[in-house]
């Protein structure tokens, strides 16, 4: 498969463990994601769900203790992760940008914006001259909105809001203009109206080119918002995946409806929180890994493991996915992109 | 956002146990050692050691027992009066850690209570306490120590005394900025709403959180106190004869280094041993007391 | 940053303000250094001629008020023993220890941080818990037995190096490594627990997943955050340096400042001790003066007062 042809990311069978004091603990365990070139992915799931270590994983940017114990991940059709092999420092800021959650988690606060962006710039365009990336970062500044240039790229971080900040970010990830873009919660520590102006910048990104988002987020609706297609992970694996309006409009997976039941609603609906705590999966788990919380749960979702159905767009795992749909009164987010 | 009930998780907290058994364990690896070398130097008397202020010329400058002309009735041999190295060595520890002991107790119990007083009330009492404390980290330490003694003549409490100057700003300091951020917490906002006198809050309240860190800085302090004697009684400004500490033995050894290098060597050997054991008692003190503070 | 330096500067000179008074009262209130001088066999008669000359027999506020006087002018007293001024005695004396106090430093530094950096970058490790055991028992010696004991190998057993000062480089050898010893440790001791935070900070991760170099990670942007407490503690342990490390030049018969201030003691020469100690109150501000400057020149977020 040349480069033109794969995939922008595509990770297969990925199974990350960790070498902690108690014995090993698996934290993603089969995760199958691909990512098409000018598509919007969300990954959704709570703290410890894995989708953070998944996405690391791309970048080399694993725990000393952490490593990839059967699977791969592949950019643009080269390999990047597999069991003993890291080439991600291939592809780290030229073909994969990351976006991290909180405004001062991306800066070093004793150098200026302007000569961070002429370091990433430097390294990963040697063959431009200097006058032509100093172009195209300020090219770039003025795609994120951010207005006086030179003010900005002559300030240090604490100077500048947390908005901007998040916006300098984002820069810092695309100025080599990469060809997939991963954000982690990168809207989680804005007010409500940053965070709305910095999805509607990502999602201007992706539009106006061939560049893919991976949109990590807890957030179901916001995701919802943006994304084009969704995977919910839950305990390391991945337990729904499809189109966007479907995974909200008529979600499969137990989890995956209680998520959506879970969320406030400005019509005074009740709110039904989810018993219970996300399980620490070793190598003895057997079956299910929502069983203990899901409502649907039979004898068999602690036998068996819960198998992976295909369906069309997408999948589920869960032993009753093709069963019938519990009448869910969740409205589709208008505004969806549902393609 | 999910609803989804917080987890307090029962792991973390036997993850935590194991840690914190593991930093008991090194506390109590080096504080043994510590332990049974104190006693040893302050039971001297009590021990089947030769009187170390028994002068025996004929025996003068004997090796240590594993040398050419030693003998085991003085294993670590013998200085150029004739008296036993390792009988002063358990006397001089005696003295030494007394003294090291008084002079970081003196400086402690001021240094922590001005840096309550300062953390707390805030204010001018902090500027005029702080500037205090500066000014004391200013000074430099053996010249003033040479122009108190020098002044007053030397003496086993105004040695004592100018040990405490050593140390009381560095309490001062350290238990100042914990003040400070502890006075913000919430169970302390309540009892100064509730109306408890200060001086309680301080002292029943305020000392014991801040005592973790005391107790660190007390140990370690207990290894400058030991080294900022030596010093002194090395430049002939601290412990004389006949009084025995391990830095006078020092002093007393530097006349003889080229012929005699046992009478220098152990009891600076001693000093180090002791010290480094202190050191690494403080610094496993602090990694049990708080294990996100590890090593500074 | 103008303001920022001014009020620095005004906090020194109320810090020095003090430092001199302790240093005045702290000598005069226990015992009478007249009889220090002269001994118990002295007359009455002569306590009180010396008493006079000194002009110790004063209330005690005149003298510390002509003493205040003095000290804004630049006058350090007299010598009792020299019969000069004391200031320039000490100038006189002052450059070989700040040739000590340079070498020992410059050795420092050079061993200390890349030791500390080492040990960070292979933290929690065997390397790391050595390094820090190593550098806490340097922390841990007496110098001046380390002196000692150099010494004793070094110039007496293997004849390699001189063992006092007999002029020129080779002398300067020893007594800066033995000088060099104590902060070269907690430099060593510094720089990795200051490295170690920097490089678990999150923007040390974006940095990487921007694909810069490691070794440009690290050395730029890791170096120059862990940087800034080494340098405040690189900056005082000059100034404590510089005004004389006594017992190592008593060791090594160094004509410094610390072998004047000892041969002031033998002296009873209480003017020129006491101007010792103030000397080195006043080096001790200035040199912390000059490191609070340039901690507000190294990081931004001081000078507009956001950290």
């Amino acid at each position: 498969m040349t480069a033109e042809q794969a995939p922008a990311l595509r990770i297969s069978g990925l199974t990350i463990e960790a070498a902690t004091g108690r014995g090993r603990q698996v934290l993603v365990q089969d995760v199958e994601l691909t990512l098409a070139r000018g598509e919007i992915l969300g990954l959704i799931g709570e703290s410890g769900s894995g989708k953070t270590t998944t996405v690391r994983s791309v970048l080399g940017l694993l725990d000393r203790n952490v490593s990839v114990t059967a699977g791969e991940v592949s950019v643009l059709g080269m390999r990047v992760q597999a069991p003993g092999v890291d080439e991600s420092a291939k592809v780290r800021g030229r073909h994969v940008g990351m976006v991290f959650q909180g405004a001062s988690a991306s800066l070093d606060p004793l150098m200026t914006v302007g000569s961070q962006l002429r370091e990433v710039a430097r390294t990963h365009l040697p063959a431009l001259s200097a006058r032509e990336r100093d172009e195209r970062i300020a090219a770039v500044i003025a795609k994120m909105g951010l207005p006086d240039t030179a003010r900005v790229l002559s300030s240090y971080p604490h100077q500048l809001s947390g908005g901007m900040r998040q916006r300098i970010a984002i820069a810092l990830a695309v100025v080599a203009e990469p060809e997939v873009l991963i954000t982690d919660e990168c809207t989680s520590a804005l007010d409500v109206t940053t965070q709305a102006e910095v999805v509607d910048l990502l999602r201007g990104l992706t539009e106006r080119s061939d560049m893919g988002m991976v949109f990590v987020t807890h957030d179901l609706m916001l995701a919802g918002d943006i994304c084009t297609r969704i995977a919910v992970m839950y305990a390391g694996q991945i337990v729904e995946i499809g189109p966007a309006r479907e995974v909200i409009g008529q979600p499969r997976h137990p989890y995956t409806r209680a998520l959506l039941a879970a969320i406030p609603r400005w019509d005074g609906g009740e709110i039904r929180a989810i018993d219970g705590t996300a399980p620490r999966i070793t190598a003895e788990w057997t079956g299910c890994r929502f069983a203990p919380r899901c409502p649907r749960a039979e004898a068999v979702c602690r036998t068996g493991d819960a198998p992976w159905i295909e369906l069309p767009g997408g999948g589920v795992r869960c032993h009753f996915a093709s069963g019938e749909q519990e009448g869910l009164d969740v409205a589709v987010p208008a505004g969806s992109a549902g393609q | 956002m999910t609803a989804v009930k917080a987890a307090a998780p029962a792991r973390a907290r036997t993850r935590d146990k194991a840690v914190r058994a593991r930093g008991a364990g090194a506390v109590a690896a080096f504080a043994t050692p510590l332990a049974v070398i104190a006693v040893l130097c302050l039971a001297a008397p009590l021990l089947p050691v030769p009187d170390p202020s028994v002068q025996v010329l004929s025996d003068a400058l004997k090796p240590p027992a594993w040398l050419d002309g030693g003998d085991w009735s003085h294993p670590l041999g013998t200085d150029h009066l004739g008296r036993d190295v390792f009988a002063r060595i358990l006397y001089g520890g005696m003295l030494t850690f007394l003294i090291a002991i008084a002079g970081m107790l003196a400086g402690a119990i001021p240094g922590t209570l001005l840096g309550l007083i300062s953390g707390f009330y805030r204010g001018r009492a902090d500027t005029v306490i702080s500037r205090f404390v500066e000014a004391q980290l200013a000074l430099p330490f053996i010249l003033l120590a040479i122009a108190i003694i020098a002044g007053s003549g030397r003496s086993l409490p105004g040695l004592v005394l100018v040990l405490a100057l050593f140390g009381w700003a560095q309490y001062a300091r350290v238990v100042r900025a914990e003040t400070l951020s502890l006075r913000e917490r919430p169970f302390v906002l309540g009892l100064r709403c509730a109306g408890v006198p200060t001086p309680r809050i301080l002292l029943a309240h305020m000392l014991p959180n801040v005592a973790g860190t005391v107790l660190v800085l007390t140990t370690l302090q207990i290894g400058t106190v030991i080294l900022a004697e030596s010093a002194l009684s090395f430049l002939g400004l601290g412990v004389v004869s006949p009084q025995i500490s391990w830095g006078a033995m020092l002093a007393d050894g530097r006349a003889h280094l080229t012929t005699a290098w046992w009478v220098a060597a152990f009891p600076g050997l001693a000093i180090t041993v002791c010290v480094l054991l202190v050191n690494l008692l403080g610094d496993a003190l602090r990694s049990w007391l708080d294990p996100k503070k590890r090593r500074y | 940053m103008l303001r920022f330096f001014a009020g620095k500067l005004l906090q020194g000179v109320a810090t020095l303000l003090i430092a001199v008074s302790a240093a005045f009262f702290l000598a005069r209130l226990t015992g009478d250094p007249v009889r220090e001088i002269l001994g118990d066999v002295a007359s009455e008669e002569q306590v009180a001629v010396l008493s006079a000359r000194l002009g110790l027999d004063r209330p005690i506020l005149v003298q510390y008020l002509s003493f205040l006087g003095d000290l804004v002018t630049g006058d350090l007293g007299t010598s009792l023993r020299y019969g000069v001024g004391n200031l320039d005695l000490i100038l006189g004396w002052m450059p070989a220890s700040v040739e000590l106090a340079v070498a020992a430093m410059v050795i420092a530094v050079l061993v200390g941080v890349p030791l500390g950096v080492w040990a960070a970058l292979r933290e929690g490790r065997l390397a790391d818990r050595i390094a820090s055991v190593v550098a806490l028992t340097g922390q841990s010696i007496p110098l001046f037995w380390l002196g000692l004991m150099l010494i004793l190998l070094f110039a007496v057993t293997l004849g390699w190096l001189p063992a006092g000062q007999a002029g020129g480089f080779d002398s300067l050898i020893l007594p800066a490594v033995t000088l060099s010893t104590l902060p070269m440790a907690q430099i060593a001791r510094l720089t990795r627990s200051s490295m170690s935070e920097v490089l678990g900070e999150p923007f040390m991760s974006a940095i990487q997943a921007r694909g810069v170099a490691r070794w440009r990670a690290v050395g730029v942007h890791a170096l120059r955050n862990a940087a800034l407490p080494v340098i405040t503690i690189i900056g005082l342990q000059t100034g404590t340096l510089l005004s004389g490390a006594i017992t190592v030049e008593f060791v090594f018969a160094w004509p410094g400042l610390g072998t004047l201030a000892t041969q002031a003691v033998q002296m009873r020469d209480f003017s020129l001790i006491q101007a010792l100690v103030i000397f080195g109150a006043v080096v001790f501000v200035v040199v912390n003066l000059i490191v609070d400057l340039l901690y507000g020149i190294l990081d931004p977020r001081i000078r507009d007062g956001a950290a």
